[in-house]
């Protein structure tokens, strides 16, 4: 302490109560190798995704009748590689899951930024504010929740149309309801901390306790809650599209890709398996991400992931 | 008593971390007679509770582990158990059976989904294998045992029915079930309140001379050690600083960190006869700098009329209000400009919500509050932002005050952007002067919350609240949750702030010894209304209300001499401040005993339940 | 149950807006008409239709009257089966009515939801307990990523795969169908993936939660055994977020089998929503969405009613 007044009574600071910087966070990243390789896939699907037409082997269009249907790691006819193998019109599958990989984590992304911003400006405001508009807000949220989204989507793009454009419209509406019921949850919850409580104490407006008190201090869960999002879109993305409501042909979207491929299951079984691996692997590392974040961020649980040398025994 | 019940031999216990593994308990060497009652007393981060978590190993269920050293419990014909490597199947056999535990927080103690009744048969039937009926039986004996009343009822309720003290109850005839040769109590009484506490500390006492039980007990309170020990043991930074008989450690404290924690406890009584108040007495070398008395104005700076504050209670039909929780009722005070007025009173008591009031961060039901001439309730929400201004706050919780994701820089600098009072840099100017009033280096600026101690964060609060330069401040238990050291500290730069800048204070508390140190005048509050006000002199040399004298006389003391001798024990629960919707108040009428000493001549309760009243 | 009235109520006129919403909107595409009639219908057919079934009334009109028939348990026929022109007569006689083709669907929704809980609610719950007990140890680790795989997985794609590898390959099961029990086993299997995956990771951190609490210190301080510690303390307190996933979940099943109905073949409500998208067949579709979320508000509200009787805490706020 400043006044070092007693040096026999000492006013300690709890080191498990330290605050992690991002050396502490990367290096409990690296120890969890699971997540680590879920976070490389990821990054490298972000890369394929930006530099396609750099990165992928062939042309996503490229006609090449004479090359069908070869199953993967077959060398065509005029030497092409083809790593998955090639369709029923010749064209290379990996080239198309990247291209495909496109449309699907634009519309995940899109569709969960939407949803997100959107539902938590709602939320926060409901959980602090309370009152009337509270009541309103949520009142309408549990009524929008407790509808079958799927079947809603359904009938929704059934009425306006499928396309990329409507689908994340279709999935900003249908989605950010959860995220309006949790953040004004974390809100509620907020609103009765000290802090807060202290900040309006010291004069701060509504908006200002909201958005600079309240939510930075809200942002792990809604974190979390966004990735989860983004994997579910992805997945409701590749369901609409294969029942024909999502992305239109000819986008290419990983959904479409396996519904292009049910025709052909019993000879070319790669064509199916592959777009469906695809979206599972990114559902998967995207939950993987989150749940991680989830753990390194519950006050109960985190000093588990950053402490060292515990003995071997825990 | 040939060999000592449990003996701890060179005890070290590591706990992961994020700098590898560190040492929660090093060097830590003692015993414990049967029947002894052990106390062992030390700050926060002294490792006071680690040993006595050892002996049960559950450390090892958060995570830490025994490195070195020995945990033996004297097995009752002669042999030894060794604790540090008895295995799970063994120490099942010995927890809850051969040694009991209490706990901190009787409110989550007890697990919710389950009856008193389940919940104590319990550990009957996995140690004694009793039938259910048998289990029932001795229930029904323990609950007698530990004085509540009414114990067949009581098996069939559930825990969020009882009241803390009750639960706290209910958690010693849980550890006394199968009639253990030690009890752990780990700050059994911190979390009630001070009437209860001497009601708990007694009775653990009186069980300890019914069954021979030994007793570890494990607390910060130097007076609760006067009031309870046989022996002592001070540590501090996870060692022992001293060991030995109660009167010697309390009377010749060889320790320099003893004779430093026994010289900073505040007592009753130390300012009788005097008429302001004074710093607290702190081994510091910088000492206080109070150069003038602290003398209060004669100005009228807040005044509060006819306070009243209701929660409503809702359920039944469509959520519509049921009863209501009368937290403020009828309260009515006024502060002085440079004058600390303290509002003390239990948990429940309404001195809280009072404060909140006052600032209208609760919105009163009715009532006046009149601030330097301005009439608070009249204004719209946007000058009311504006009026904080004048009048700021200190929370009780160091921990939850100070927003974690902001730089104290930030934070400090927030109430002088709120209200417009600087821009630029002078904003970081006015931030580093203020630092250094409360005496933090202006380094610390950059850090955030989690890097301070309890004692830094409070004075970072402190320095917040002075930023706007208010009249008023509203301290809600701002030192409860400081270490006695700290506290003292705390308190000083408080008292030292008042005498240079004039501000006023209304101190919300609970503690009568620090209530004594640094208020002009007091008022007691009990279910949310003012039982009794006046000079701090006559609170404290004359209480008139029951409930004053029976408050002032729950506070355990450091006088050895005077260790309470009756073990009365109440059987009633505690009143209720919710009543039903309908329902009126009696009239408040106060009887003056003398020029500013007045006594709440009504009860408190309902007509005709005279609760408290003379 | 005061409280649930309130959620009744709620209910009932949310079920009211989504009806109205799923008419208007219906009403709004296109000509009502002529999507029963088909495309090659003649004027004439057309308009003895539109007479017949009152569409030349102004659309409020149309909708006390659909309201009202919905009351009385009319729920209107189906465009299926389509209609000759019969200038006079009453379409109630001549169409399906739409009722009772979602009444014959239903059985076949439960039986698969059924099923699908029956192996998604233990093997999660057992999944759960096991990963709390031993956080971060091997089994922990291989549940936490099981589980994500559960809920990561495309169901529609998992039954394909299944599709191919036990009816197509190995030939053990029936790629599709109805009316054996060797017709549920791929279905079920199929829909159970994602449950299990929610059921264990709710379970594991609701009962991570509660192991980190102070009566479970004071259990143990009891010396209590440590499966008891789990299951008797741990999990009894962990029961209203389980419940209330599994109730989600179950919801989720009831609405969301869509794709799975189509790729089996499962003859439930799922797969008639979707040939009757096909066909634009809109009563079908109206009364389907009605009749769908009418089961997850009861799905809801039994949730409502279990936290009353496990929580002795709500059960006292009723009392009071």
């Amino acid at each position: 302490m400043a006044d070092v007044s007693n040096p026999a009574i000492e006013d300690a600071i709890d080191p498990r109560d330290e605050r992690e910087n991002l050396h502490d966070y990367l290096y409990a990243l690296w120890r969890d190798k699971i997540t680590a390789s879920a976070v490389l896939f990821l990054l490298a699907l972000l890369a394929f995704t930006v530099g396609a037409e750099f990165l992928a082997p062939h042309k996503p269009t490229g006609l090449n009748l004479a090359d069908r249907m070869l199953p993967p790691f077959s060398t065509g006819k005029k030497g092409l590689f083809y790593l998955l193998g090639t369709d029923e019109l010749g064209r290379d599958l990996f080239t198309r899951l990247i291209y495909g990989a496109r449309v699907s984590v634009s519309v995940g992304l899109l569709g969960a930024t939407l949803s997100c911003v959107f539902g938590v400006i709602a939320g926060l405001t409901a959980g602090y504010y309370g009152g009337l508009y509270e009541d309103l807000v949520m009142r309408f949220v549990d009524g929008m929740l407790s509808l079958p989204s799927l079947l809603v989507a359904l009938f929704v793009l059934f009425i306006l149309g499928g396309g990329f454009a409507n689908l994340i419209l279709v999935f900003a509406v249908l989605h950010w309801m959860v995220f309006a019921r949790m953040s004004r949850g974390l809100a509620l919850a907020a609103r009765s901390k000290t802090y807060v409580v202290a900040a309006k104490a010291m004069g701060a407006s509504g908006r200002r306790i909201v958005f600079r008190h309240i939510l930075p201090n809200v942002v792990a869960p809604i974190l979390v809650l966004y990735t989860l999002e983004i994997a579910i879109l992805i997945l409701s993305e590749a369901s609409l599209s294969f029942l024909g409501f999502g992305v239109q042909p000819p986008d290419p979207s990983w959904g479409l890709m396996i519904a292009d491929g049910r025709e052909h299951i019993r000879s070319a079984w790669w064509l199916v398996a592959f777009p469906g691996l695809a979206i599972f692997l990114t559902a998967l590392c995207l939950n993987l991400v989150a749940s991680w974040v989830r753990a390194v961020t519950d006050p109960a649980q985190r000093w588990r992931w950053f402490a060292i040398g515990s003995g071997g025994r825990e | 008593m040939n060999k000592p019940l449990v003996n701890v031999e060179g005890l070290r216990v590591e706990f992961p971390s994020k700098r590898g593994a560190i040492a929660g308990v090093q060097d830590v060497s003692f015993t414990i007679e049967p029947g002894e009652i052990v106390c062992i007393v030390g700050e926060s981060g002294s490792g006071k509770s680690v040993s006595a978590y050892t002996l049960m190993q559950l450390t090892k269920f958060s995570g830490g582990w025994v490195a070195d050293g020995r945990l033996t419990l004297e097995g009752g014909s002669g042999n030894e158990i060794d604790l540090r490597t008895a295995d799970e199947a063994r120490m099942r056999t010995i927890r809850g059976n051969e040694i009991g535990m209490i706990f901190q927080e009787p409110m989550t103690a007890l697990n919710p989904s389950y009856t008193i009744g389940w919940q104590l048969a319990e550990s009957l039937q996995q140690h004694r294998d009793m039938s259910r009926e048998e289990a029932a039986g001795r229930s029904v004996e323990l609950l007698k045992q530990v004085r509540i009343p009414e114990p067949e009822r009581r098996l069939k309720q559930y825990p969020h029915e009882l009241s803390g003290g009750m639960r706290q109850r209910i958690v010693i005839a849980m550890a006394l079930a199968c009639e253990p040769r030690l009890l752990i109590a780990d700050e059994p009484t911190t979390a009630l309140d001070v009437t209860v506490q001497s009601e708990i500390l007694a009775l653990i006492r009186k069980l300890r001379d019914e069954t021979g039980a030994a007793v570890l007990l494990i607390t910060h309170d130097m007076a609760v050690v006067a009031q309870m020990a046989d022996r002592v043991v001070v540590m501090q930074n996870g060692r022992v600083a001293e060991d030995g008989p109660v009167e010697q450690v309390l009377t010749d404290p060889q320790h320099p960190y003893t004779q430093a924690l026994l010289a900073v406890v505040p007592k009753l009584g130390d300012m009788a006869g005097k008429t302001l108040p004074e710093p607290m007495e702190t081994v510091a070398t910088t000492d206080c700098q109070i150069d003038k008395p602290l003398q209060p104005g004669s100005h009228v700076l807040l005044d509060v009329r006819h306070l009243t504050k209701r929660f409503p209670i809702r359920g039944g039909w469509l959520g519509r209000t049921v009863a209501n929780a009368h937290a403020v009722e009828d309260v009515t005070f006024r502060i002085l400009e440079k004058e600390t007025l303290s509002l003390v009173g239990e948990s429940g008591s309404g001195k809280s919500v009072t404060g909140l009031c006052i600032l209208r961060l609760e919105r009163p039901d009715c009532g006046e509050i009149t601030f330097g001439g301005q009439d608070l309730l009249a204004l719209s929400d946007e000058d009311m932002r504006l009026a904080r201004r004048d009048m700021q706050m200190i929370f009780q919780d160091p921990y939850g005050s100070l927003n974690p994701h902001m730089s104290l820089l930030e934070q400090v600098i927030e109430p002088l952007k709120n209200f417009g009072l600087e821009a630029g840099s002078a904003l970081e100017d006015r931030a580093a002067e203020l630092f250094d009033r409360v005496r933090l280096p202006r380094a610390f600026l950059r850090r955030y919350p989690s890097e301070l101690s309890g004692g830094q964060r409070q004075r970072v609060a402190i320095a917040r609240a002075l930023a706007p330069k208010p009249k008023l401040i509203i301290a809600d238990e701002a030192v409860s949750a400081l270490d006695v050291s700290v506290q003292a500290e705390v308190l000083n730069l408080m008292m030292e702030l008042q005498a240079e800048m004039g501000i006023s204070y209304l101190f919300i508390g609970h503690d009568m010894a620090v209530v004594e140190r640094v208020s002009h005048r007091v008022a007691v509050m009990y279910l949310g209304r003012i039982v009794e006000t006046a000079t701090r002199e006559q609170i404290f040399a004359s209480p008139q209300h029951d409930y004053t004298k029976s408050l002032l006389a729950a506070v355990p003391t450091l006088d050895l001499a005077h260790r309470a001798e009756k073990w009365e024990l109440a059987t009633k629960p505690p009143p209720s401040p919710i009543h039903p919707v309908g329902y009126v108040p009696e009239p408040v009428h106060f009887d003056k005993v003398t020029e500013d000493h007045f006594v709440l001549r009504s009860g408190v309760g309902p007509a005709g339940e005279r609760k408290y009243g003379p | 149950m005061p409280y649930l009235l309130k959620r009744v109520i709620n209910s009932v006129l949310l079920l009211l807006i989504t009806v109205s919403f799923v008419f208007f909107a219906c009403r709004m595409i296109g000509d009502p008409a002529l999507n029963m009639l088909g495309p090659g219908a003649n004027d004439i057919a057309l308009e003895n239709l539109r007479r017949a079934a009152g569409l030349n009334d102004p659309l409020w009109l149309q909708w006390v009257r659909y309201m009202g028939g919905l009351l009385q348990g009319d729920f209107g026929v189906s465009y299926r089966f389509g209609f000759s022109v019969i200038p006079e007569a009453d379409l109630k006689d001549i169409g399906v009515p739409v009722v009772d083709l979602v009444a014959e669907r239903l059985p076949a929704t439960f039986l698969l939801a059924g099923v699908a809980m029956a192996i998604a609610v233990p093997l999660g719950l057992g999944m759960g307990v096991i990963a709390a007990a031993y956080p971060r140890h091997l089994a922990d680790r291989l549940v936490t990523v099981l589980s994500l795989a559960g809920v990561s997985i495309v169901q529609f794609w998992l039954g394909l795969m299944l599709i191919v590898l036990f009816a197509v390959q190995l030939g053990w099961l029936p790629t599709g169908g109805y009316g054996e029990p060797a017709h549920v086993i791929l279905p079920a299997l199929t829909l159970a993936a994602r449950p299990i995956g929610r059921i264990a990771q709710v379970v594991r951190s609701a009962m991570l939660d509660e192991l980190a609490k102070p009566y479970v210190v004071t259990a143990r301080a009891k010396g209590v055994a440590e499966w008891r510690v789990i299951l008797l303390h741990a999990l009894r307190n962990a029961a209203i977020p389980i419940i209330t996933m599994i109730g989600d979940e179950l919801s989720a099943l009831l609405t969301g089998a869509i794709l799975v109905e189509k790729i089996f073949a499962w003859p439930g409500i799922g797969l008639l929503i979707i040939d009757s998208l096909s066909r634009s067949d809109l009563p079908i579709i109206q009364v389907s969405i009605a009749v769908v979320a009418t089961l997850v508000i009861i799905v809801n509200l039994l949730v409502d009613f279990a936290y009353r009787i496990i929580d002795p805490q709500i059960q006292l706020g009723q009392k009071a």
